[in-house]
């Protein structure tokens, strides 16, 4: 937290723990796939921006080029994971079962 | 002494984090998303990562929130396709313009050259990525999967 305040960056640290904690509340919140899904992408943008303000600290350039490859890395699995999604949504709710109550009576 | 390109960004992206989850129309939680990756994107622009922010912009906005909006519109009511339909349209424009827009900023000076940000992900992390195109390559064959063996049950 030190080091990403010396380097100016402390507002995006602020804000990705705002982030951070909406992303939590609206999973906790959620009654539908779609808002578990969103609540679940304020979370990963968060930890994206976390990584990008802390490695604006980091006075060796390599080390800063490997935590913005990470976040490249991390954007391709998050991609991946909402296409997944939206594709047992679709399917979801072409039964009736988007509400979460309701999954359970989803066949295998 | 704040960057006032990064302050906007911040409190773009927590208006659009907040309105994601608090909206009760779930269209306008997709409309709110949209704002949170612009905000995003504004703040990774004032880091110093301007290429970060335009894939921000071009996966994010111009992808996730098409693909959100227009799922969306094809499991809900006919009205409600339309609404989807216009907003998918006016969030792809949005990116563009964005993503075109966004590296010319004077302020996003970049802290991380290019070649180095190629040579982390192609040698330093190189396995790394090759696991995670394995990973992709899977979850579309499973996406695949899942919607034809959902075609299969509604013909039954």
């Amino acid at each position: 937290m030190t080091i990403a305040m010396a380097s100016g960056s402390a507002v995006a640290v602020v804000a990705a723990a705002g982030i951070f904690a909406t992303g939590v509340w609206g999973v906790l919140r959620a009654r539908d796939v779609l808002r578990v899904l969103i609540g679940v992408m304020l979370l990963l943008s968060s930890v994206t921006l976390l990584t990008v303000a802390l490695a604006r600290a980091q006075t060796d350039p390599g080390l800063a080029a490997g935590a913005h490859a990470i976040v490249l890395l991390a954007w391709a699995i998050e991609v991946t994971e909402i296409a997944i999604a939206i594709a047992l949504f679709i399917a979801l709710s072409r039964r009736g079962l988007i509400e979460i109550s309701r999954m359970r009576e989803g066949k295998w | 002494m704040i960057d006032p390109l990064m302050l906007l960004g911040a409190i773009v992206a927590l208006v659009g984090g907040i309105g994601a989850v608090g909206a009760r129309q779930l269209m306008r939680a997709v409309a709110f998303l949209t704002l949170l990756f612009i905000g995003l994107a504004g703040l990774f622009g004032a880091l110093g990562a301007p290429y970060l922010a335009a894939a921000q912009l071009f996966l994010f906005v111009g992808g996730v929130v098409t693909l959100l909006a227009l799922a969306f519109g094809s499991a809900a009511t006919p009205v409600a396709r339309g609404t989807a339909i216009v907003t998918a349209a006016v969030t792809l424009l949005g990116a563009l313009v964005g993503a075109a827009v966004l590296p010319s900023i004077p302020d996003a000076g970049t802290t991380v050259a290019i070649a180095d940000l190629a040579r982390a992900l192609f040698v330093l992390y190189g396995p790394a990525l090759e696991v995670v195109l394995l990973i992709i390559l899977s979850a579309v064959i499973g996406v695949g999967y899942i919607l034809a063996d959902d075609q299969r049950e509604g013909h039954r």
